[in-house]
């Protein structure tokens, strides 16, 4: 029997199945470029993998990441070649549901019912509350690595979601349109009854980031910057640099920093590095070459760092204020903070404090969700 | 109530693949299969391409080769801040729409308000006659099939985004006073974006997807001599190898395939047909190059390691 692709029963469920293997991997596969998919197969390119993978690729790819993922996935499944690299760790943390789970996203049967259950079990609220109050650096599994990651990704995007509807709604605004008035006016032959409006424009906030790369800081930086990364991506205009010896330029956008890229900075900017971090002459850098472009009096910078400084409190309270009398905030991140109070008496912070208008924590979840009320407040 | 001003939308056969690669391969634009796959699965699917990369690395020369290869109109929809239905759909004619109801009011008595008068006159007021096409209202309207290039989406606002969403999942847009026109063509729509910002999940579901990396080594030496059909063969090398080098070092704004080109074309106005001879005649031509005074600092600083990468280039050949 054919379906109305004219294609055989067995090359659809084929294409259904590699959908849910792309699925379980994270990718869009929705019915509708399920459907583009058979119908890019009824194109004649099954004679050739080529044409059938790179079609297959502009269907169900939509972002960069995903376009390069593609092939690899496509290769496995079409090839049977398929193997999970992160298997062996996965059992050596002793989670046979995890791994069973894992194994699946990237074999491609997750589609089936007992699967969907028992990744419904798995997503279930009981985990996020245990995981909620335990402290990133507690964290070793890798299963519950990776549900704090998702964790940390819908945070952010519903937060971003609510900084979207709090902008539209504070849009709505008062200023008179003539053009649009005169022309609302047509109907009551040129008499102006009724007034049309502007919407208003609110200058959107920009925010610099100062990311502490240091050994210290590493388990909570990438997921500082996977969350940043997604909750700052609504604005266009921000600016990330990573510091350790010497100021790191990470480009524009934070959307642009993908873990894998953060990495390898953080892997080169560490070669042949002996010695603490030297905030304050990395500040010192930022200031001299990047002040006056990236700081405006309606910038947020955002620092990221415990302040554990080679150099005095005192040159790096001097560095501080020079960037906090431009901009409109700092916010302080310290993620060693969720050990002590924010009260307790820290010999290298307190020359700080004064210049700061937040000095928060992200040890958790709780942590990353207050921070998230201050950013886009 | 909405009138439907649908009429049939013919889609046209798509090209097959080779006769696209080879009219692509006649406009000049160098490709792969992987893209010639995209764009006749843009026209054999009907759906609009999403086109992503660094800026400089042809994206928007897609849609402009596309055109003319297929002798088709390019209509061209240049997106920024601020853009908004009035600029890209369309916008009614209201100064013309004033002077014909002044026109109409000296002709009628004076104190007449026969309401059936006024409304004849208000339907003719917002007919099509006063109506100012935009671009993609005029790619909606075409007769003729025509390239439709919504370029740098990323820089338009998220409720613009929202407006495109009618138009390029059902290729039709919905004016309050006249209804709803349908394409009387399907466009190829081609979106072009540089991820400035991140493109919402509605959009990109209505659209394939194709992702345009910096060209390896063969391949832009393969542009440039398409592109400048005169230029010196070892010059071509020498300029490829310069500039593959020069993105590896963390650039502010890393040089693309149009700064390769641009870079060469100054070259051989300067009269260089080799890298290594003049350096300083070479380094005059470096703002082809680099955008930022940081930028041109790093690249004065190491001018000297990319030459000699561009010397290996030409000893290898």
């Amino acid at each position: 029997m054919q379906n109305r692709t004219g294609k055989t029963p067995s090359v659809t469920n084929r294409i259904q199945e590699f959908a849910q293997l792309l699925r379980a991997n994270a990718f869009p596969a929705n019915p509708s470029s399920i459907h583009d998919a058979l119908r890019i197969a009824s194109l004649n390119t099954l004679h050739d993998h080529r044409l059938l993978q790179h079609g297959l690729r502009a269907c169900f790819c939509k972002t960069p990441q995903q376009w390069n993922n593609f092939d690899k996935l496509y290769v496995a499944f079409w090839k049977n070649e398929i193997s999970y690299e992160g298997e062996t760790d996965a059992e050596s943390a002793g989670n046979s549901a995890s791994t069973s789970s894992m194994q699946q996203r990237m074999v491609g049967f997750a589609g089936t019912s007992s699967d969907t259950e028992l990744q419904s079990n798995i997503y279930g609220s009981g985990d996020y509350s245990a995981l909620s109050l335990a402290d990133f650096r507690f964290v070793f599994n890798p299963y519950e690595k990776q549900l704090i990651d998702r964790y940390v990704d819908e945070l952010a995007q519903r937060c971003k979601r609510r900084h979207i509807k709090r902008t539209r709604i504070a849009n709505s605004g008062s200023r008179v349109a003539v053009k649009q008035s005169i022309k609302q006016s047509l109907r009551y032959q040129g008499n102006v009854f009724d007034l049309k409006f502007h919407a208003k424009r609110k200058k959107l906030p920009s925010f610099v980031l100062l990311l502490d790369i240091s050994q210290s800081m590493d388990v909570y930086a990438r997921l500082f910057l996977r969350f940043t990364r997604k909750l700052l991506s609504v604005f266009d205009t921000s600016h990330a640099f990573a510091f350790n010896i010497e100021l790191i330029d990470l480009g524009k956008g934070f959307h642009t920093l993908e873990e894998s890229d953060f990495e390898q900075t953080i892997n080169n900017a560490s070669q042949g590095w002996i010695g603490g971090t030297r905030i304050a002459s990395s500040f010192a850098q930022f200031n001299e070459q990047h002040l006056g472009a990236l700081v405006k009096s309606h910038t947020t910078i955002l620092v990221f760092s415990d302040g554990c400084d080679t150099d005095t409190p005192e040159a790096l309270a001097e560095q501080v204020s020079i960037f906090a009398n431009r901009a409109r905030r700092v916010i302080w991140v310290n993620p060693l903070l969720g050990r002590l109070s924010v009260d307790h008496p820290d010999s290298r912070m307190t020359p700080l404090k004064p210049l700061l208008t937040h000095y928060v924590s992200s040890h958790n979840l709780p942590s990353l969700l207050a921070l998230q009320r201050i950013l886009l407040s | 109530m909405k009138i439907n001003h649908s009429t049939d939308r013919s889609d046209t056969e798509p090209h097959n693949r080779e006769s696209l690669a080879s009219a692509l391969q006649q406009q000049g634009y160098v490709t792969d299969n992987a893209l010639i796959s995209s764009l006749y699965l843009l026209q054999a699917l009907g759906k609009p391409l999403l086109v992503e990369g660094e800026a400089g690395v042809g994206k928007t020369e897609i849609a402009k080769c596309l055109a003319q290869a297929q002798g088709r109109k390019l209509i061209r929809l240049q997106c920024y801040e601020g853009l908004d239905a009035q600029h890209a759909l369309y916008d009614w004619d209201y100064q013309r729409q004033l002077l014909a109801i002044q026109m109409a009011s000296k002709t009628d008595q004076p104190g007449n308000t026969n309401s059936e008068h006024n409304g004849s006159n208000a339907a003719t007021l917002y007919s099509e006659e006063f109506l100012l096409k935009r671009p993609l209202f005029s790619a909606i309207a075409s007769e003729e099939p025509v390239v439709l290039l919504i370029d740098e989406i990323d820089r338009a606002d998220q409720e613009f985004e929202a407006l495109l969403l009618e138009i390029l999942s059902d290729f039709q847009m919905s004016i309050p006073e006249l209804g709803t026109f349908k394409a009387r063509s399907t466009p190829s729509v081609i979106l072009t974006s540089n991820g400035i910002r991140e493109l919402s999940d509605a959009l990109r579901r209505r659209c394939l997807y194709h992702y345009i990396d910096y060209p390896p080594a063969e391949k832009e030496q393969q542009i440039i001599r398409s592109r400048l059909p005169g230029i010196d063969e070892n010059l071509t090398v020498q300029v490829v190898a310069y500039v593959q080098k020069l993105r590896t070092m963390g650039l502010r704004k890393t040089p693309g395939v149009a700064e390769s080109l641009d870079w060469a074309k100054a070259l051989m106005a300067v009269g260089v047909n080799d890298l290594l001879a003049d350096p300083t005649l070479t380094e005059t031509t470096f703002s082809c190059l680099v955008k930022t005074r940081n930028d041109l600092a790093l690249l004065e600083r190491e001018h000297a390691s990319l030459y000699e990468q561009a010397s290996d280039a030409e000893q290898n050949r």
